[in-house]
């Protein structure tokens, strides 16, 4: 049983560091860039529903005609939730009649996430947009130290000295 | 010759158990485990829907989980390269060695039935790193999008369970009858090796319906009729995939009874 446990530590640390190291780190190196272009008629707005991992995004969005004014309205699942049963907005982060915009956002969760781009002028606006996902997942390599914890804790602690108990004698 | 199998006390069970505890010994589970994880945790997903209406959230995670599963399927593809390796060097590990250092000739002359001893060579060796692979994978499925995981579809993870099966079950074959054959631990690893990847190669340059006969090309197939309808009916014909059943599933089974029946009748250590 001792030596069982042991192996299932060290079967922990592998599974800890593979993961990490395929996962967490890997990505760092590698920018994933998305672009789309997309009209949107007249006082009218579009939808795009997305699924984001713990990287970093960037959003650059750009409006033409320069003329144009568009609001941003990021909604995380609370927000998709609130705006399907209550009709409610309740952005996670928002930008109000801008002419483009440029922004780093940090996803709390992997998950879904729902973008609405409003056209608030009387023309149609071509919108061209980039997301530009960087940097560490930080909760993979959260759990990747948990798991390794743990199985270090496996490997170490059944080889520590424990004190045998004293065999009862019965007179 | 042989004795008959239903006279001898060796059961199945206790014959999978000694197979399991003497190939999965620690030092290969762990680098088998590393191997797996190293093919299907950067495994990327990155949908995009663009409704008119806002559809409820349901309804999303049901749709994303959806083409989570399809994109964790090319993974199974994918793994044919590594999988090759894993199933050489485990078949070439449990029988050239075996038969090399003489521990066949001894283990037979016990009261063993060879069909329940080769049947329990397979089912290890076929259903251990299958089952490592499929844990790995559904464990990348629920790490990298935990909210999706419980919504994506039982019937699609089963299939895609089915066709790596399939997958490993004709690389199994194959390595298991160059072990069988060779007899010699670092030539039989090298000889599946060499066959394995020349058929995955073969079948990129082979035409139409033959070139569904092998991996990696027959597995993909399978993937596309499930995962994929629309290009399946735009790509292919029902021919292509029954040659691809015939090639990933009858073929190998027919070389698995060949060599069991060698195995039991001729085989002499």
């Amino acid at each position: 049983m001792r030596n069982k446990v042991i192996k299932v530590g060290y079967l922990a640390i592998i599974v800890a560091v593979m993961v990490a190291f395929t996962r967490a780190f890997v990505t760092d190196s590698q920018p994933a860039t998305v672009g789309s272009h997309f009209e949107i008629p007249p006082n009218s707005q579009s939808i795009e529903i997305t699924i984001w991992n713990t990287r970093t995004v960037r959003v650059i969005i750009d409006v033409s005609p320069a003329t144009s004014r568009i609001s941003v309205y990021l909604l995380d699942e609370e927000g998709i939730k609130l705006l399907h049963d209550e009709e409610r907005l309740q952005p996670a982060f928002s930008l109000e009649d801008v002419d483009g915009c440029d922004f780093t956002y940090q996803p709390t969760y992997r998950g879904i996430y729902a973008f609405i781009i409003q056209n608030n002028s009387n023309q149609t606006a071509k919108i061209s947009q980039r997301v530009i996902h960087q940097g560490l997942e930080w909760d993979i390599l959260q759990f990747s130290g948990v798991l390794a914890i743990i199985g270090v804790a496996m490997s170490l602690l059944p080889r520590l000295p424990y004190p045998k108990k004293p065999k009862s004698s019965h007179t | 010759m042989p004795e008959n199998s239903s006279k001898t006390p060796g059961r199945l069970s206790s014959l999978i158990r000694w197979e399991l505890e003497k190939t999965f010994t620690f030092p290969t589970l762990a680098i088998i485990i590393a191997v797996v994880l190293y093919i299907t945790v950067p495994a990327s997903f990155g949908g995009s829907r663009g409704p008119s209406q806002m559809p409820s959230l349901v309804e999303m995670e049901r749709s994303f989980a959806s083409s989570w599963t399809s994109a964790l399927s090319h993974n199974v593809s994918t793994s044919f390269m590594y999988s090759v390796f894993i199933f050489a060097a485990l078949a070439s590990n449990s029988l050239s060695r075996d038969m090399s250092r003489g521990y066949m000739r001894v283990l037979l002359s016990y009261p063993i039935g060879r069909t329940k001893f080769f049947l329990s060579k397979i089912l290890v060796l076929l259903f251990v790193p299958f089952f490592i692979f499929m844990c790995c994978l559904l464990f990348v499925a629920a790490l990298v999008f935990p909210g999706l995981f419980l919504h994506m579809p039982p019937s699609s993870v089963a299939y895609m369970m089915v066709v790596m099966l399939v997958q490993t079950f004709f690389i199994l074959a194959i390595s298991l009858s160059a072990s069988l054959y060779i007899k010699q631990p670092v030539m039989s690893f090298l000889a599946s090796v060499v066959t394995l990847i020349a058929m995955d190669q073969i079948s990129f340059y082979l035409s139409a319906p033959y070139k569904y006969l092998l991996p990696t090309m027959g597995t993909r197939i399978l993937m596309d009729y499930h995962f994929y309808p629309s290009r399946f009916e735009f790509q292919y014909t029902s021919g292509d995939l029954l040659m691809s059943l015939f090639g990933m599933v009858i073929v190998p089974a027919v070389i698995l009874i060949v060599n069991l029946v060698y195995f039991k009748r001729r085989f002499q250590t």
